[in-house]
C-alpha cells in the first residue's frame, strides 16, 4: 500500500528492489499484491515513477468523471467488492469463478504493453488488468488477504505454485478500455 | 461493477461488545473478536468498530482488540471512537485495522485528515459525519449541520460543504450518519444521503435508522450509498446478512453473494 514514488525509494533504500530483480530472475515465486502489481512495470504514472520493470507496461491512472451504463457516478479509489473475468488459467486462479468476488482499493491500474500478460481483468466503470503472470510472478491489483475465502483460497494455490507458468494458456483476448 | 457493501457496525467499551442479544451458535456477544468471527462468516462485506470507551486507558484495550480481530478475521474493518492524532490512527492501522474513521477530531482539527492521508493513504482515512437536518440558513445552505459529541453540540458548519472540503483534504471514504434517523428503525435518511453521495467523488457508507431490508434496499438505490452500516436489525437477530443479501440480489442490486 502507498504510492510508486514512495515505495520505490523504500525499495532502493533497504536495497530491495536488487533482492527482487535477483529473485525474479532465478525464479522463486513472486506475488505482487496491490501497488505490487503496479511497481513491477516499467513505470507508475503516480509520480512519474521508473518502476522493477518485470512486464513491459505502466500503472496508469483511473480516468476522471466516469459513469456507468447506469448513468451513475464512477467514484474513484475503486473501493470495495468486485469479480474477476479470467481470460488465462494459472494454478494460482485455480478454482476462482465468477462469483468470487476480491476486495480492492485502488486509483491506478496496471496495463502491460501486451494482452499475453493479462490473466484477468474487473470492471469499474472501464475494463482493466486486475491479475498479470509473467514466467514466476503473479500480480493481483485487489488484496487476497482481506478477501475472505476467495482470497485464502488464491494465497493458498500461490503458496502451492512451483512458480512454473502452465506449459499451455486457455485464452481468450480481453476487451480493456470498453465501456460496458 | 463493485458491489453495495454490507457493513455491521460494533460499538465497544471497555474491549467489550455492548449489543447483540440474540445469538445462537454459543457465540459470545460480548466478545468483540467472536462477533467479527460471527459477521465474517455470516457475509459481512467490512466490518466497523466504535470505541465507546470513556476512559483513559482505552487505548490499550483497543488495540488488542484490534489485533484480536486482525487475527481473525480476512476482510477489511475499521476502527473509530477516540482517534484524534496520527499517533493514535498509526497504531489502530500497525495493529490490523484498514481503516480509522475520524469525527469530532477532524471539524476540531481539518489537518488530521490531510495528515492522515499523506502519512496512510487516503484509503485508509474515513470521515465520520453526524448530521442534523436544521432550517436551511445562509450559514447552513443544505439544512443540514454537522454535529458533535453524539448530536448534543451544534458546530455552525454545513454538511454538505463539510464533505467536500474533507474528500479535498484526503478523506477517502465517509461515513455518513444522521442524528435524526439513528436508532428510530424507521429508514435511513435517503435525502441527506443522496445529497452527499451525488456531490462527492469518494463513496458514502449511510448510516442510521435500518429497521427492514427495504430500508437497505432504498437507501442503495434512491439514497445512492455504496454501502449500508447496520447494527440493531443484524444484532438483535431480526435478519442475517445473508438474508438481506439475498433480498437485495433478487431486486438486481450487486452485492457480494459468495463467502
Amino acid at each position: 500500500m502507498g504510492a510508486a514514488g514512495k515505495a520505490l525509494k523504500d525499495l532502493k533504500d533497504l536495497g530491495l528492489d536488487e533482492v527482487l530483480k535477483k529473485q525474479f530472475a532465478g525464479g522463486k515465486p513472486i506475488l505482487g499484491i496491490c501497488l505490487g502489481a503496479q511497481i513491477i512495470l516499467d513505470r507508475s504514472e503516480e509520480n512519474e515513477t521508473p518502476c522493477l520493470g518485470f512486464i513491459p507496461g505502466v500503472a496508469k491512472r483511473f480516468p476522471q468523471d466516469l459513469s456507468s451504463s447506469k448513468e451513475e457516478k464512477i467514484k474513484i479509489p475503486h473501493m470495495g467488492w468486485n469479480s474477476l473475468d479470467i481470460i488465462g488459467f494459472h494454478p494460482v486462479l485455480r478454482d476462482t469463478t465468477p462469483d468470487d468476488e476480491f476486495y480492492f482499493v485502488h486509483s491506478f491500474y496496471p496495463s502491460p504493453a501486451t494482452y499475453s500478460h493479462v490473466l484477468a481483468t474487473s470492471h469499474h466503470g472501464i475494463r482493466f488488468p486486475a491479475v498479470l503472470g509473467s514466467s514466476n510472478l503473479v500480480a493481483v491489483q485487489f488484496h487476497p488477504e482481506k478477501s475472505g475465502r476467495s482470497g485464502l483460497r488464491l494465497l493458498d494455490n500461490f503458496c502451492k505454485w512451483d512458480g512454473c507458468q502452465p506449459p499451455f494458456m486457455i485464452r481468450r483476448s480481453p476487451i480493456c478500455s470498453a465501456k460496458e | 461493477m463493485l458491489s453495495k457493501r454490507i457493513i455491521p457496525c460494533l460499538d465497544v467499551r471497555n474491549g467489550r461488545t455492548t449489543k447483540g442479544i440474540r445469538f445462537k451458535n454459543n457465540v459470545d456477544i460480548g466478545d468483540p473478536v467472536q462477533m467479527a468471527k460471527y459477521y465474517y462468516e455470516q457475509g459481512a462485506d467490512e466490518l466497523v468498530f466504535y470505541d465507546i470507551t470513556a476512559s483513559n486507558e482505552r487505548r490499550d484495550i483497543m488495540i488488542d482488540v484490534v489485533r484480536g480481530v486482525a487475527e481473525t478475521i480476512f476482510i477489511p474493518f475499521s476502527v473509530g471512537g477516540g482517534i484524534r492524532s496520527l499517533e493514535n490512527m498509526r497504531s489502530v492501522l500497525l495493529a490490523g485495522a484498514e481503516k480509522v474513521s475520524v469525527n469530532s477530531a477532524a471539524i476540531r482539527n481539518p489537518s488530521i485528515l490531510s495528515d492522515g492521508a499523506k502519512a496512510f493513504g487516503s484509503q485508509c482515512i474515513v470521515l465520520g459525519m453526524d448530521v442534523k437536518a436544521v432550517q436551511r440558513s445562509e450559514r447552513i445552505p443544505s439544512g443540514y449541520e454537522m454535529v458533535i459529541d453524539g448530536g448534543r453540540v451544534f458546530t455552525g458548519l454545513d454538511a454538505l460543504r463539510w464533505a467536500i472540503e474533507a474528500e479535498g483534504l484526503g478523506a477517502g471514504e465517509i461515513c455518513l450518519n444522521s442524528i435524526d434517523a439513528d436508532g428510530t428503525q424507521k429508514g435511513y435518511e435517503l435525502d441527506l444521503t443522496a445529497l452527499i453521495s451525488g456531490s462527492v467523488n469518494i463513496p458514502v457508507i449511510a448510516s442510521g435508522g435500518a429497521g427492514s431490508i427495504d430500508h437497505i434496499y432504498d437507501v442503495l438505490t434512491k439514497g445512492r450509498a455504496d454501502a449500508a452500516l447496520v447494527a440493531s436489525i443484524v444484532h438483535y437477530g431480526r435478519v442475517s446478512i445473508a438474508d438481506i443479501k439475498s433480498d437485495l440480489h433478487s431486486r438486481h442490486v450487486k452485492v457480494r453473494n459468495k463467502w
